[in-house]
């Protein structure tokens, strides 16, 4: 398969995966974690929504693993990070701090690093 | 006379108690989400030996590996969401990065592919960015 197809299906993947994790944000709002109430949770559409973006993102990862080595899709899915930190700043209205910044720095070049075989 | 500083010392224990419990609440949040990356490697580790029977047809896709693979995310990102009731998602979201790190040794000892010394650099970045994250959260 070409590699730039295989790139853009995992940008496409950790668009829909970092969507996923905000649905789980608004999801958690709602989330009720009495006894008597658990039952509530099975209607909270955020929950459901955020579960089906990471499913279809998910999908997306198998079908690539099934065609190439572990190694080679795992630096991309690192993408997420950046996806996610974008969305929580325009869309929940975090403060991204120096401190997130560099931390994030640190945990992406992890990722690449670890993931990178020469 | 006396009864005044015993008040100004209430109100100055439930300033503080909440500070603390919000302090204790991002350490707990962090450390549910630790536990649900353990969850996420071992996930991956199920689907990673169920995408090895496919074969091409997309009934091949189901089989007991994917399945147990997928009941194990579910129960993290329950527990991701879980954490994500007291936090940020910009400060919880990179510490899923932990995962790699559980990925990478599982790669090294299962599946016995190499781990090089920039691998252990990689290790050792993302422990850095979660100590930043664990520091800068709990002040």
């Amino acid at each position: 398969m070409d590699k730039l197809l295989i790139v853009l299906i995992m940008i496409l993947s950790c668009a829909i995966g970092a969507t996923g994790s905000l649905q789980l944000k608004f999801a958690s709002r709602k989330l009720t974690l009495k006894i008597k109430e658990i039952h509530k949770n099975l209607f909270n559409k955020h929950l459901w929504l955020g579960i089906i973006l990471y499913g279809i993102s998910l999908c997306l990862v198998i079908f690539l693993f099934s065609l190439e080595n572990l190694n080679i899709i795992y630096p991309l899915t690192s993408i997420t990070y950046i996806f996610t930190i974008v969305l929580s700043f325009l869309i929940l209205k975090e403060k991204i701090t120096k401190y997130k910044l560099l931390a994030l720095f640190f945990i992406v070049l992890g990722n690449v690093l670890i993931t990178y075989h020469a | 006379m006396e009864s005044k500083p015993i008040k100004s010392k209430k109100t100055q224990s439930k300033r503080r108690f909440p500070v603390r419990s919000n302090k204790s609440r991002t350490r707990q949040c962090i450390l549910l989400v630790v536990i649900a990356t353990v969850l996420i490697a071992g996930a991956q580790f199920f689907l990673k030996k169920g995408a090895d029977l496919t074969t091409g047809s997309v009934l091949s896709y189901v089989n007991l590996w994917i399945i147990t693979g997928l009941v194990v995310y579910g129960l993290a990102t329950i527990l991701f969401v879980i954490s994500l009731k007291n936090g940020d998602l910009s400060t919880l979201y990179p510490i899923l990065g932990l995962n790699y790190i559980w990925v990478s040794l599982i790669a090294y000892f299962v599946f016995k592919e190499a781990l090089t010394s920039l691998n252990m650099l990689g290790i050792a970045s993302i422990v850095i960015g979660v100590v930043i994250l664990g520091r800068s959260e709990n002040g």
